[in-house]
């Protein structure tokens, strides 16, 4: 698939060997294609223009931590990366606005966290991943002058994380 | 020649001095994203909360210092912008500036009445 169709035509995007970039404020990478696969950077900075790619996108495509947009980290071991990216997939899984966002464009990340995990065999690696994140998102607070227990994050996305890892099993068995 | 794409092209080289002038950090730092890092760039500000005071934090006319080094109207310093008041100014304060403070505080309203987070 070329990139050319899927980015809007405008100067605010750019694309050169193979990586398209969207200029907020500087030149930030979105999408990289120089594996022959699309690989999106699933960054919290770029939300509003993620949501809009991924809809237009037909082929196979997976998200990808930011992290890997330096080519420093590019020098760490395979299985490092791999677990860098399936943490970023559920950390931006518990991120309000991704979670009510992908809810409106119907599309489902845990589906693609797992195509992208059989692709490359890590579906070991899931679990430590799943059980660092919630326990991020499962912590609570005390207020000492309300007398009232607090939460970061909402309800909604508690309740999806306590059965998540359920969900995950049940997907990997149906795709 | 001084529209909003002229004014926008200032803001945003105004938010990129004041996040590479405050972005100089030697302990660890954390991201939009969550990760950990040291010696940041300053491309790693944008999305935090750090980030959108630089961006959106306004400032009045008399705290601010910029804003008169970039204004149009630099020259007439404290009282400038003047719009006549009359019936059809549609609620405007006068100002560019103080409209827009009014309106975050309307914005800032809506949003605290809608905040609905569990407990």
């Amino acid at each position: 698939m070329n990139i050319e169709e899927i980015i809007p035509n405008s100067n605010k995007w750019k694309i050169s060997k193979g990586i398209a970039y969207v200029k907020y404020l500087a030149w930030i990478p979105i999408i990289d294609t120089r594996k022959g696969y699309i690989e999106i950077f699933f960054d919290v900075r770029l939300m509003k223009y993620i949501l809009k790619l991924i809809p237009k996108i037909d082929t196979e495509f997976y998200l990808i931590s930011p992290l890997l947009s330096n080519p420093v980290n590019a020098k760490m071991l395979d299985e490092e990366i791999h677990r860098v990216n399936i943490k970023n997939y559920l950390s931006n899984y518990a991120n309000p606005r991704f979670f009510r966002d992908f809810q409106k464009i119907e599309f489902d990340l845990i589906t693609n966290l797992i195509l992208y995990c059989k692709k490359f065999d890590t579906m070991l690696l899931v679990k430590e991943s799943y059980d660092e994140v919630n326990s991020e998102v499962q912590r609570k607070g005390y207020d000492w002058y309300l007398n009232k227990e607090f939460y970061d994050t909402p309800v909604e996305i508690r309740d999806e994380f306590s059965g998540l890892y359920r969900q995950i099993k049940l997907a990997e068995l149906l795709n | 020649m001084r529209t909003r794409d002229w004014r926008i092209f200032h803001e945003e080289r105004l938010f990129i001095k004041r996040i590479k002038r405050f972005s100089r950090r030697w302990y660890h730092f954390e991201t939009a994203n969550g990760n950990r890092m040291q010696n940041p760039h300053w491309l790693d500000f944008i999305g935090r909360s750090d980030y959108n005071f630089y961006k959106n934090g306004v400032t009045r006319e008399y705290e601010s210092r910029y804003k008169h080094k970039y204004s149009p109207n630099k020259s007439s310093g404290r009282y400038r912008d003047p719009r006549p008041k009359s019936r059809n100014s549609g609620g405007s304060t006068g100002k560019r500036e103080s409209d827009k403070i009014l309106t975050k505080r309307i914005i800032q309203e809506y949003y605290e009445y809608r905040r609905d987070y569990p407990e």
